[in-house]
């Protein structure tokens, strides 16, 4: 009964991606994400022998200076672009799935945005210093343009971009007048606001780190829905999907993925729209194999923006952010004149 | 696609009672009662605008009923648990979207939603399915084809066989033969009335053409302004009198000549022969 | 015969009812322009009755007024209004020609652009003055070329304009953050005051620069103008009826981007005004189309506006007009999708 490849015709191209595929993409994926957590701790602006750095992890020698760089520099950085590339990969994906549409991402929906204002109410008006005070801000102020991005823009793709951009457009100058009045708000405020790995220690994902099981649970739940909603509100209700609960459980899913990975590494700009673009073209559009694939490219990204960001100024350190966006910015280039883009 | 064919009995397949539709406050079919016979082909036609689309989304509890009820073998549509409902009655709405890249194989696949766990592992048993759907629509050569690339009809035809793939005793299709050429409709209805013969679907279909409706269906309804003008069998029901009445068109209803079904002949103004 | 003749009658007034509204729009915008603006002359700490201001516009009255005036506050004035109305001709211009409410400068990259030119310029070149300006000038048409080059392929096409444009404005953000980052934290500040609009120190050679830019592309985007309406209905329907598409969205484009380029090396990337000036005009028109006369007044107006508030409104506190536009802005724009129900409802 089944169709045999024999009754293809001809001309019909090589076999879309198939299980096989998949497996191939996200075997491939793994070890690309060993190799970047790797490099991450073993290179850096310090030169230290792999010996050493063995040697920190696994037979640790307080006096040895090279072990404590490892042990309090590079294995919080790692840690931290893991748990954030992870966050960005599914917040990505199910932004780019709940609202049809190629180009959104946290930071165009004015999540992002929404998170940096309260940062900055924190540190001028609360007088919040810590990067772990920052943390629980960032999460607070994501959530709250979440649910303003999704009453008013009631996941239809349109809507949610120009909601998203009134309310960067309403934040921006916000942020801008607050940092103005205040020197050493701002001076606080931009170092955050690059994007960075640094600065915050394992305490931050300590803290935070259920939000990221949450948000990874949920984007699970998700990945059948969204392959249906895909197809149409229309066809996904006719094929047994309650489309309120899916946006639902999608919007729950940003709030706590786009928090988690804003108020880890700051507003890092292209990793969550890039990820799901590079993830479709390679195991296609069906959302149980993109989020896997998803999951494990954001922290390749984000943790390879930062290894790379060591190492092209001489002693001196690009921020992930930057280099972020100069590696997402290709990918997405590609992904605009590839084929067909539909959407928005 | 259900093994069984449907039992001869005279209870309907579903029904409507008091059926109350609408957008924003806007009603657009009121106090609809309707029974679809169970194992026939029902056409709905009527002037645009008559509310037969949106009766259609009522029946498949794509849009909320404002009153009223839906019965499906006496059972409410609204209780019913979705992945329930949608194992027991398929739709092909107007307003699907293939998603980027997607191929035909894979498309076909998504019709196994229902009957498949939370993660959605597809069965070999499930790949049966989906090949005895490609084969039925005659698309099993395009399996590893992009959809995107497809012509009209063969994408529609796609389309039904994901439909066919969720094995549903129901079929609802909203205007299925719309940018198809003469033949390709014919094709599709031909492909249809096999399914209904073969495997005793239900079908329900919205469609524009008349004589087509009037060939294919074992019942037809005719609706205008959100009301049922007449149904029947389309021998008994499609007369010049009930295409005046609906269409407000002049028309002569003779003998098709191939099927000696109703044929629908619009009189018209002009080139009429000086009538 | 009779039924004919009364369509014709149905299509004339109809005509003569969306003229009658486009005209009504412009003269009211044009007229609150007037008013708001002769008010902006005589508000301000040495305060100018409206008569002594109108004479000092042209020369005559106390020294003092004629100074104010002359050097402070009609240049301010004029600066709110060319600068507004060459955002929002912008706007409609980029709009209608990518068939996207939200092709705006502010999210294509172009507006970010400038914002890195000039941040570049202050922190890194150490630049001021006209320089800094020449440097935001030169950083919108190099991210709108950036755009242009990495999004064409066979042709224009507004998706990848769209998606290529929010890369490149993610870019740019970037960049500017960490150039922030990395200066000394005063000088941080004073690039950042830049990245904020405002219309508070345009003057002599850059006002005259963004008058003449003003105008002379809003003539230009005069004569396109007609291209652009069969451009709303898809790039099939436009060639069949007669226009030269991508000549037409390219002529479009750079006329747009000159415009931006112009307005914000003068002011700054002033938020918002390209985005929802046409949408109000949308709304007030309700004709479906941008009408790009329409947008102009009313960017204009709303630039001018936001600038008096910001001097005005809050006692001694004084807000860049930027500042303003987004803060009244967006939130008229969440309220106006928040209220529109779904007309796409179709019916069968």
């Amino acid at each position: 009964m089944l169709t045999s490849p024999a009754a293809a015709p001809p001309l019909a191209p090589a076999p879309g991606p198939r299980r096989g595929r998949t497996t191939l993409v996200i075997a491939a994926a793994v070890v690309l994400l060993v190799a970047v957590v790797g490099a991450s701790l073993l290179l850096g602006v310090r030169t230290i022998a792999p010996g050493q750095v063995w040697a920190a992890l696994t037979n640790h020698d307080p006096s040895s200076a090279d072990q404590q760089v490892v042990l309090q520099l590079r294995v919080p950085r790692t840690v931290l672009g893991l748990t954030a590339g992870v966050a960005l990969g599914c917040v990505g994906t199910v932004i780019q799935g709940v609202a049809r549409n190629p180009i959104a991402d946290p930071g165009l929906l004015g999540i992002t945005p929404g998170a940096s204002l309260a940062v900055v109410v924190a540190v001028s008006f609360l007088g919040v210093t810590s990067p772990l005070g920052f943390v629980w801000f960032a999460f607070l102020g994501s959530a709250l343009a979440s649910v303003v991005v999704f009453s008013i823009g009631r996941a239809q793709p349109v809507r949610l971009a120009l909601v998203g951009a009134a309310l960067t457009a309403f934040v921006t100058p916000v942020i801008a007048l607050l940092l103005l009045r205040d020197t050493q708000a701002f001076d606080q405020y931009r170092f955050w606001a690059v994007g960075s790995l640094t600065g915050r220690g394992l305490d931050a994902v300590a803290a935070l780190w259920p939000f990221l099981v949450v948000g990874v649970v949920l984007t699970a739940v998700l990945a059948p829905r969204l392959t249906l909603l895909a197809m149409g509100d229309d066809v996904a209700a006719s094929l047994g999907q309650d489309v309120r609960v899916t946006r639902g459980l999608a919007a729950a899913a940003i709030v706590v993925l786009a928090g988690t990975a804003t108020a880890l590494a700051g507003p890092i700009a292209l990793v969550g729209l890039v990820v799901p673009h590079a993830a479709r073209r390679l195991v296609g559009s069906d959302y149980r194999r993109l989020t896997p694939v998803a999951a494990l490219l954001g922290p390749v990204i984000l943790l390879g923006a930062d290894v790379v960001g060591r190492l092209v100024v001489p002693n001196s350190e690009l921020e992930a952010g930057v280099v972020a966006a100069f590696v997402g910015a290709p990918v997405l280039v590609a992904v605009a004149r590839g084929k067909t883009v539909v959407g928005v | 696609m259900t093994g069984a064919p449907a039992p001869a009995s005279t209870a309907p397949a579903l029904r409507a009672e008091g059926v109350r539709l609408g957008y924003d406050g806007r009603t657009v079919v009121d106090g609809l009662t309707l029974d679809l016979p169970a194992g026939k082909i029902t056409a709905i036609v009527g002037p645009n605008a008559c509310g037969k689309s949106t009766l259609l989304k009522g029946l498949a509890r794509l849009l909320p009923l404002e009153a009223g009820r839906v019965l499906l073998g006496g059972a409410d549509v609204a209780h019913l648990p979705r992945r329930e409902l949608a194992k027991a009655l398929g739709v092909l709405p107007q307003s699907s979207i293939a998603p980027d890249g997607i191929r035909v194989a894979e498309l076909v696949a998504r019709g196994r939603f229902p009957h498949q766990g939370w993660f959605g592992r597809h069965s070999s048993a499930d790949d049966a399915v989906v090949a005895r759907a490609l084969e039925a629509t005659g698309t099993a050569a395009l399996a590893d084809r992009p959809v995107a690339e497809l012509s009209g009809g063969q994408r529609q035809r796609v389309w039904i066989a994901m439909v066919l793939a969720q094995e549903t005793g129901i079929v609802l299709l909203d205007e299925p033969t719309t940018f198809l050429d003469v033949a390709h409709q014919v094709d599709l209805l031909d492909l249809l009335s096999a399914l209904n013969e073969t495997q005793g679907t239900t079908v329900v279909m919205v469609l524009h053409e008349l004589n087509l409706a009037a060939r294919y269906a074992d019942h037809l309804v005719v609706m205008r302004d959100g009301a049922v003008v007449t149904q029947g069998e389309p021998s008994q029901v499609l007369t010049a009198e009930a295409v005046r009445a609906a269409f407000g068109l002049e028309a002569r209803v003779v003998p098709d000549p191939v099927s000696g079904t109703p044929l629908v002949v619009p009189v018209g103004r002009t080139r009429n022969g000086g009538r | 015969m009779a039924v004919l003749t009364s369509t014709n009658v149905l299509v004339a007034t109809g005509r003569a009812a969306r003229r009658r509204r486009q005209a009504l729009v412009v003269g009211v915008a044009v007229v609150a322009i007037v008013a708001l603006g002769t008010l902006g002359l005589t508000l301000g700490a040495a305060g100018v009755s409206p008569g002594r201001a109108l004479a000092a516009v042209f020369g005559t009255g106390d020294p003092v007024d004629v100074f104010v005036i002359q050097r402070l506050r009609l240049p301010r004035v004029g600066a709110a209004v060319l600068a507004g109305a060459a955002f929002a001709l912008a706007g409609a211009l980029f709009q209608s020609t990518l068939r996207n409410p939200l092709a705006s400068p502010d999210i294509l990259g172009v507006s970010t652009g400038a914002s890195l030119g000039a941040v570049w310029a202050l922190l890194v070149l150490g630049v001021s003055g006209v320089a800094v300006a020449a440097w935001a000038f030169g950083g919108a048409l190099a991210a709108a070329a950036a755009i242009w080059l990495l999004a064409w392929r066979r042709g224009l096409h507004s998706i990848r304009f769209v998606l290529v444009g929010v890369g490149i404005s993610y870019v740019c953000g970037a960049v500017l953050s960490w150039l922030l980052a990395r200066a000394e934290v005063r000088d941080a500040q004073a690039a950042l005051l830049w990245t904020i609009g405002s219309v508070a120190d345009v003057r002599g050679t850059s006002l005259t620069i963004l008058a003449a830019g003003t105008l002379g592309l809003g003539a230009v985007a005069t004569v396109l103008a007609p291209s652009q309406a069969p451009l709303a209905l898809g790039d099939d329907h436009a060639a069949s009826l007669g226009v030269r598409v991508q000549v037409a969205r390219g002529g479009a484009l750079v006329v747009a981007v000159g415009l931006v380029a112009v307005a914000t090396s003068a002011a700054g990337p002033v938020a918002f005004v390209a985005l929802v000036s046409p949408a109000i005009a949308r709304r007030l028109l309700d004709d479906g189309g941008a009408d790009l006369t329409a947008s102009a007044v009313i960017g204009a107006l709303l630039v001018l506006a936001a600038d008096l508030l910001g001097q005005h409104a809050l006692g001694t506190l004084t807000v860049p007009a930027g500042v303003v536009t987004g803060l009244v802005g967006a939130p008229y724009l969440l309220w106006l999708l928040s209220g529109r129900a779904d007309r796409k409802v179709a019916v069968e």
